[in-house]
């Protein structure tokens, strides 16, 4: 999978921070040319880099955007995307101190609040929630995916236990408060294997591949 | 003002329309079709019509634009250089153009002005014919006809073939007050204070444009901002020919963000004046700054893929929607739809 921007800041901030790892990694990451595939995904939260964090096998290109409004409050433009023709959305955002029931029934009631039909289908993935939506008479397909891992960071989880666990420093502690303590050659460090290493990037980011695996792609 | 274009086989543009208003902004990624509708529409009122620029007929001064080494001719109008045919049509009006190997390409209009009748019949259809671009780049033919409102390409590239008509001009452009005004106007963004433009002499009997200051000094117009170079290039040519439709091609171009609200607003005047406006840009900020001051202004995103141009028309509301969203118009290709 490769990413197509759909605006020219997130572009050129993920294509500035992709150089920093690597000169040839935007190539491989962003996609020159508009995606074919009606696939979409939506960050909720956080810095245009966690797009890393996923599966990249540069055969196809889904577009990927970020919503004026953080978290739920993203969901507020779902309709926007489902009328340009979007039938299948991915929506990538941090745990924090949510219970995982919790979260999912938040944005059950946003769904509902915006006047989006959605039927929950059977989904083994942990963090990971799907749906079967209906909005204005059109079908899409609707994927969550929390970003947090169990076992690393405090109560409050995020992108950035992934990205502690990669590079073999997680502790029980906040995940981001590790990550900003990183030199920076070692943050940039963390997101290579996420590149050249499938299966150790599969092992950390499963929610991640389970998710982004149900888009048409 | 012009509603409707339709174009096939001119220039990449195999097939494809475009629905025009009063002041329309056209967005889309490069070789999307942008500044061919421009063209288009430049070219729609007579290919061969004097406009205020040098050379002095819309389609030569075309052929000057593109032109990177000695070619001559006209087939670089035409669809990949080999279509037969190709067509312009504003509103009901078409442009019809075909080539022929030995006499070059012929122009026909299928619009009939009162006083002119048929010279051609292809079936049912009576053409008028209008002229020929011939293969050694000369043309010939009606140039006092119009068949569509008048238009004026303006743009960064052009501006040095204004020059010379310019000068050519000058004491009709002279003896208006439009110098004067439009170099008070411009000194309001700029720290000197400009009283007038003048042609004078420059070096060994030379002559060139000057803004001249209130002391009296001078300085070329050439030697000023590129911006304000082209702004006070491009209002004389405007308050000289006066046309029903100015197309500015990529108009963010040297423009400083007061300079272009400057622009913008004299586009607002031309608009409740009753002319109509399309511009080019890249620049998000102009469409901003466009449909600030013309509330129902069109944007129209283009595409081009396989010669099939492709327009989709937004409003203001759309587009605030897209930036709550994160959906930049430029990168609208990537939509679905």
């Amino acid at each position: 999978m490769r990413i197509f921007p759909l605006n020219r800041r997130m572009s050129a901030r993920i294509q500035s921070r992709l150089r920093w790892v690597d000169k040839q990694l935007p190539r491989k990451v962003l996609a020159d040319k508009a995606p074919t595939l009606g696939s979409l995904i939506i960050l909720g939260d956080g810095r245009e880099d966690d797009v890393v964090c996923h599966h990249l096998d540069g055969n196809k290109t889904v577009g990927i955007v970020k919503s004026e409004l953080p978290r739920y409050g993203a969901l507020e433009n779902l309709k926007v995307y489902v009328n340009e023709g979007y039938k299948d959305i991915v929506f990538v955002l941090d745990q924090e101190d949510d219970t995982l029931p919790n979260l999912g029934r938040r944005i059950r009631e946003k769904l509902g609040e915006i006047g989006v039909g959605c039927e929950e289908e059977r989904c083994n993935a942990r963090r990971v929630v799907r749906f079967n939506c209906l909005a204005g008479g059109v079908k899409f397909r609707f994927v969550v995916v929390v970003n947090g891992l169990d076992d690393v960071g405090g109560p409050s989880h995020k992108i950035e236990d992934h990205l502690v666990k990669l590079a073999g420093v997680a502790r029980p502690m906040d995940s981001k408060y590790i990550c900003n303590g990183l030199e920076q050659d070692k943050k940039w460090e963390v997101f290579r294997p996420i590149c050249d290493d499938r299966e150790a990037a599969e092992m950390v980011f499963s929610q991640h591949f389970g998710g982004l695996g149900l888009l048409d792609c | 003002m012009i509603k409707r274009l339709r174009l096939e086989n001119f220039k990449g543009v195999v097939e494809g329309e475009a629905e025009l208003d009063k002041l329309t902004i056209l967005v889309g990624p490069n070789n999307s079709g942008k500044t061919t509708i421009l063209e288009a529409l430049f070219l729609a009122p007579n290919p061969l019509r004097q406009i205020p620029y040098f050379p002095s007929t819309a389609v030569q001064l075309l052929l000057e634009y593109h032109k990177t080494l000695s070619e001559t001719g006209y087939t670089f109008l035409l669809n990949k250089y080999i279509a037969k045919n190709m067509m312009i049509k504003v509103d009901d009006r078409e442009l019809l153009f075909t080539k022929d190997s030995v006499s070059g390409i012929a122009i026909f209009t299928s619009y009939l002005p009162p006083g002119y009748s048929s010279t051609h019949r292809f079936g049912e259809r009576e053409l008028l014919e209008l002229g020929y671009l011939r293969p050694d780049s000369r043309v010939e033919g009606l140039s006092d006809l119009r068949i569509a409102d008048n238009t004026l390409l303006l743009s960064t590239k052009l501006a040095k073939f204004a020059h010379e008509y310019l000068q050519t001009k000058w004491i009709e452009i002279l003896n208006t007050r439009a110098p004067a005004l439009i170099s008070r106007d411009v000194s309001r963004f700029v720290s000197e204070e400009y009283v007038n433009v003048t042609a004078e002499p420059f070096m060994a009997g030379s002559t060139t444009f000057y803004v001249m200051l209130a002391d009296g000094t001078r300085i070329r117009l050439s030697d000023l901002g590129a911006g304000v170079h082209l702004y006070v290039v491009n209002r004389l040519l405007y308050e000289h020919y006066r046309p029903d439709v100015v197309l500015w091609d990529d108009l963010e171009t040297h423009l400083n963000p007061r300079l272009l609200t400057h622009v913008v607003e004299w586009f607002a005047d031309l608009v409740e004046e009753g002319k109509q406006v399309i511009v080019s840009t890249h620049s998000l900020e102009v469409v901003e700054t466009l449909t600030a001051f013309v509330e129902d202004a069109a944007v129209l995103l283009t595409s081009l893929r396989d010669g099939k141009l492709k327009v989709r028309k937004l409003g203001t509301k759309e587009l605030e929607e897209w930036a709550k969203a994160g959906i930049d118009p430029r990168y609208a290709e990537a939509l679905p739809l």
